[in-house]
């Protein structure tokens, strides 16, 4: 699907000798590293076109992203093959600065781009660099800041813009650098629901002005992928393997970037699985909004497996067995009255909640709802006040960090902030040493779990070295090794691609089938809705709703007034009106899976 | 490009800016010692050193010290008592850790250059208080104790900057704005 | 995530670093002069004190900065505050001081105070005090420019009057950011290491150790952001030039000038009238 207000073949079509940017057999070698990622890269850009950079974690795609403006291998140590053009200038030549006319970046990280104190002196930041006379700064910053929605705002200090409104002014700056190309890095990757929605509205009027090519690199595509004309993708060892329109590559070859772990559209994940079971779904549904239609246009496979029912009325009961078992035990944690204060504002107010053991509980809201507080309060990583929250009949506000370390385990947003040794396997050792057992007992131990964790060959690593998800996987370790039956995690899949966080997801869910309690913070609502039995619903500070996961999505008033988004998938089928038996399943794995018939 | 990149001058603010917030309740510690027990106040001094050897050990670069003092000096200054004053302070006692380095035409990066420049800023700096604080009317051994300790300080200071960048560099951080060898052989 | 980090900031950090200083009354002379002034102005007072020794010069400096910062600035509750702590201290450091200076050395003809046979002279405590008082007057008058300055008009007056290279000049306005970071980022790695059980143990050398693990996690985190913020500050073509467009000028001006000269003739006047090194 594209915009409407474009014509994307006008696009194509355009002037080739104009082409912004002209990447021949690239290849980048990290200083420090032996392999190059990506290895060979080949592809141009046209004027005005939307493309879309997928591929696997460590493929390379912010790597290239930092070579199409000379950032390598002119700031970071790297050593650059073949060539990247870009309006006619040799990257390896020009200055970064000449070459920031041509091409202007988006980053991740909405704070590491911040330099000035002002939105205004923010946006006027890269222009003034250029030696712009100051009536045409100020005449692009309003441009700009405009065109995102932010004009209004201009004399604020940019820290106080929202998560979204602050990727709102990175893209504002980047346009007022009055470059014909934007590369976007992942720049919705920190993000809660509300906030995607905003950067994705500021980028769609970007593209329907139709004057600036566009070059994103995206995990979460089920916002991104409805302005994009072309796709490009790399594989796992960085060589371009895949460069087409959207029809071509995503709808015609998904199967195989399914394969390749490159994450797809919520909706094309759930209509590959559908058409498996036997559904016609031709083309291949991208959007909610296309799965549906594609849906309500076709019949059931007929005649209807008993199979596929079957199948899901397992998953259901399995979910009603588990409820009943989890409120036939007395609650392992149970919160009464608890309040929080942090400095002179009160952050949480008198919540109430019991979590049953091995449950597998997911807390969700909005930015500031209050979900850390909440869930460091549950594991006495900040005391709670004496008698509000209660362990296993202990009381948290009364037992020092280190008791509780053995029965709850935390693991905190940035695996980094939790090593304390100088090798992963000191760091997941240190929890079994400080229990005085044997050495040998310690070794054993550790290795078993670094195996289980597939850590055993980076033994001996600093765990600063580590890749983003075996960093995650470290420090799940780290929480686990002591034996702890309840794990805390806060927003374990924050920065990691899908393919890692599936990866973190699988471990959880086998913990969490062997007994282990498990309390999630996340944004990722069809993460919620495909491994929480129960969900808790919070806003400023209060539970909104604390209930069985598909209750908690049923409910779209509860959902709305939460701040909250429908799960992809729930947006698709909902009020389903060919399916009736489709219109209520939430979870990819609800759905009807191989038709046996 | 000039060889003074974004990178390096980045990563010598955000030591500065750590240097600047250990500076600043140093600061208050030392004039609170200096009221209670003279000696110990002297103990201090560590914190004006550990930054700067740290910056010259990871990065390696010429300047790494002196750029380092301005930015905490800068950061220091609107939570200061003494105000901008403090940027002159900084800036002092960074220069003196860079001192043998320039002496040496930055060609040697060994740790005992380090605890050179430390000492010898140690030195300076007693001799000044002495003089300034009018501490000539205090007895001897307080005298005596005052610099020992001073130079006991600058000594640990060095120690301890050197052992955080060796770990640092362990870990992998600052590779960015590190001295490469290969661009150092090539503009040689 | 950045939603919270930028929510504690807000409550971590008092004060904006970037914020103007509000408008007020134009007798509110110092907030127009340029930061440049306010320092050069008080410099030579402040090095010459340094080598006082009585007590009569550097009161007469702190009463002069006195009258200046109370006609100059707004009045606050923080600068009723801030003056009305510096005599105070003065105090405590002359007593504190006094006590340490060695007897053999001072007037002994006053007795303050005796107990057994230590004895506090006159001559200490006037010792004590004028060093007190000294460090009060240095720093009453480095509070001219300190309460009335922001932090990047400082940076952009260097920039543009001391000719400082701008790029080191939006460093350091980079680097104000790095500070409520630096404070929020700390306080996790704190509650994390907790967590983990790491130097759980009391004392002097436990709680050494304990920061000392605090020291590479923090500084990893803070190079690594910094280098971040490096890359998008040269994709904004920071460094194209020798110099850039600026859009906020700090001026010199003649009434700066004439700040300047006025204060050096004041102190010039105080230090020939108490004439403090008696030949
Ligand atoms: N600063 C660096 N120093 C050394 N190696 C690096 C650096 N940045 C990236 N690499 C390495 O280069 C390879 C490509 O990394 P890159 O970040 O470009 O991948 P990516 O495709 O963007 O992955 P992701 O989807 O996780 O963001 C990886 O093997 C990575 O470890
Ligand atoms: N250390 C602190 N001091 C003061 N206020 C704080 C502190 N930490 C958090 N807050 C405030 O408490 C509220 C809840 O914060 P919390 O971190 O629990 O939210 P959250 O739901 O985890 O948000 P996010 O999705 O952004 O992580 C926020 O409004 C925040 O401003
Ligand atoms: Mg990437
Ligand atoms: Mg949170």
């Amino acid at each position: 699907m594209t915009a409407p207000e474009r014509d994307p073949s006008a696009a194509l079509a355009a002037d080739r000798d104009a082409l912004p940017v002209r990447v021949r057999g690239l290849g980048v070698t990290h200083d420090g590293e032996s392999t190059a990622a990506p290895a060979s890269v080949t592809f141009d850009l046209a004027p005005g076109e939307v493309v879309l950079l997928l591929g696997p974690s460590g493929s390379g795609k912010s790597t290239l992203t930092l070579a199409l403006n000379g950032l390598i291998p002119h700031a970071v140590p790297a050593a650059l093959t073949g060539s990247v053009h870009v309006a006619g200038l040799d990257t390896s030549a020009a200055t970064v600065a000449e070459l920031s006319t041509h091409v202007a970046m988006v980053f991740q990280d909405p704070d590491a781009q911040l330099v000035t104190g002002t939105v205004l002196d923010e946006v006027a930041f890269g222009p003034e660099n250029l030696r712009i006379p100051a009536a045409d700064v100020l005449a692009r910053a309003e441009t700009a800041l405009r065109r995102v929605g932010l004009w209004e705002r201009r004399s604020e200090n940019p820290d106080r813009l929202s998560g979204g409104g602050r990727q709102r002014l990175a893209i504002a700056c980047a346009l007022a650098m009055g470059s014909p190309l934007l590369v976007l890095d992942e720049p919705t990757a920190n993000l809660d629901p509300a906030g995607i929605e905003d950067v994705y509205e500021a980028l769609a009027g970007v593209v329907a002005d139709g004057d600036r090519a566009i070059l994103l690199v995206e995990h979460n595509l089920d916002a991104a992928v409805g302005f994009v004309d072309r796709v490009v993708v790399l594989d796992h060892d960085g060589c371009l393997s895949m460069d087409g329109t959207v029809d071509a590559v995503l709808r015609g070859r998904a199967d195989e970037l399914h394969d390749m772990g490159v994450w797809l559209p919520v909706s094309t994940l759930a209509a590959l699985r559908l058409r498996r079971a036997g559904y016609t779904l031709d083309p291949l549904p991208l959007t909610p909004d296309e799965l549906r239609s594609a849906l309500e246009a076709t019949d059931a496979p007929a005649p209807r497996s008993p199979a596929v029912t079957a199948g899901t009325r397992t998953a259901a009961e399995q979910r009603a067995a588990h409820d009943a078992r989890a409120e036939a035990s007395a609650p392992l944690i149970s919160v009464r009255g608890l309040t929080v204060r942090r400095g002179r504002t009160e952050v949480l107010h008198g919540i109430d909640l019991d979590i049953a053991a091995g449950e597998f509980v997911a807390v969700v809201g909005t930015n500031g709802a209050g979900k850390t507080t909440l869930i460091q309060a549950l594991a006495g990583v900040v005391p709670p006040p004496r008698g509000t929250v209660r362990v296993d009949g202990r009381d948290v506000g009364r037992t020092d960090a280190r008791t509780l370390a053995r029965r709850i385990g935390f693991v905190f947003q940035n695996p980094e902030h939790q090593f304390i040794a100088h090798t992963v396997f000191d760091e997941i050792a240190h929890g079994l040493r400080r229990q005085h057992l044997p050495e040998t007992e310690v070794r054993e131990r550790t290795i078993t779990l670094l195996r289980r964790f597939g850590l055993e060959t980076r033994a001996d690593a600093h765990p600063f070295l580590l890749s983003g998800g075996q960093k995650r996987r470290l420090s799940v370790g780290t929480a686990l090794v002591t034996g702890a039956s309840v794990l805390v995690l806060d927003e374990p899949t924050f920065g990691q691609d899908r393919a890692r966080a599936d990866e973190l997801l699988g471990l959880l869910d086998e913990l969490n089938s062997e007994g282990t309690t498990v309390v999630v913070v996340t944004h990722d609502m069809q993460l919620v809705t495909d491994h929480a039995h129960r969900t808790i619903v919070l806003a400023d500070g209060r539970v909104l709703a604390a209930a069985p996961t598909s209750e908690v999505f049923a409910d779209d008033a509860l959902i709305e007034r939460a701040g909250l988004r429908l799960p992809p998938l729930r947006r698709a089928l909902r009020g389903l009106t060919s399916h009736p038996f489709l219109s209520t399943v939430a979870r990819i794995g609800d759905l009807p899976a191989e038709a046996s018939a | 490009m000039s060889r003074i990149t974004t990178a390096y001058l980045l990563t010598c603010a955000a030591i500065g800016v750590a240097t600047g917030l250990l500076v600043i309740p140093a600061t208050a510690l030392s004039t609170a010692l200096y009221v209670s027990a003279p000696p110990l106040s002297a103990l201090t001094y560590a914190a004006w050193v550990i930054g700067y050897v740290l910056a010259m050990r990871l990065l390696e670069r010429p300047g790494a010290a002196l750029l380092t003092g301005l930015i905490s000096g800068i950061v220091a200054t609107p939570l200061s008592v003494t105000g901008p004053a403090i940027i002159v302070t900084n800036l002092m006692f960074a220069a003196v850790i860079e001192l043998p380095f320039l002496v040496t035409l930055y060609r040697r990066w060994s740790a005992w250059l380090l605890y050179a420049g430390s000492i010898a800023g140690a030195v300076l700096y007693s001799a000044w208080t002495v003089l300034a604080a009018d501490m000539t009317a205090f007895a001897a051994w307080v005298l005596v104790a005052y610099i020992a300790a001073t130079l006991l300080s600058a000594a640990a200071g060095a120690w301890l900057g050197i052992l955080i960048a060796d770990r640092l560099k362990r870990a992998g951080v600052a590779k960015v704005a590190r001295r490469r060898p290969a661009v150092v052989g090539r503009d040689a | 995530m950045t939603g919270r980090l930028t929510a504690a900031q807000g409550i971590r950090a008092p004060f904006d670093p970037y914020a103007g200083m509000a408008p007020s009354s134009p007798a509110r002379f110092l907030y127009a002069l340029n930061p440049l002034a306010k320092i050069a102005a008080p410099l030579p007072a402040i090095v010459l004190l340094v080598f006082v020794r009585d007590l009569a010069t550097p009161i007469a400096f702190l009463v002069l900065s006195y009258a200046i910062l109370l006609v100059g600035v707004r009045f606050s509750a923080g600068l009723a505050a801030m003056l009305a702590a510096l005599p105070v201290g003065a105090i405590v450091i002359g007593v504190g001081f006094s006590l340490w200076t060695d007897p053999a050395r001072v007037d002994q003809s006053v007795i303050v105070l005796q107990l057994g046979s230590w004895t506090l002279y006159g001559g200490a405590l006037s010792v004590g005090l004028a060093t007190g008082a000294r460090i009060a007057a240095i720093v009453a008058l480095t509070l001219i420019a300190g309460v009335s300055t922001t932090g990047p008009d400082l940076v952009r007056a260097t920039v543009q009057q001391l000719r400082v290279p701008y790029r080191i000049g939006y460093t350091a306005l980079a680097a104000f950011r790095f500070v409520p970071r630096f404070g929020h980022e700390l306080d996790v790695i704190r509650q994390a290491h907790r967590v983990r059980g790491a130097h759980g143990g009391r004392g002097p050398f436990a709680a050494i150790a304990r920061w000392f693990g605090y020291v590479v996690p923090l500084m990893a985190g803070a190079i690594r952001h910094a280098e971040r913020v490096a890359l998008a500050m040269d994709a904004r073509a920071f460094g194209a030039y020798p110099d850039r467009t600026e859009r906020h000028l700090v001026p010199f001006r003649a009434r700066d000038a004439v700040f300047i000269l006025l204060l050096w003739a004041v102190s010039a006047a105080i230090f020939t009238f108490c004439f403090p090194w008696g030949l």
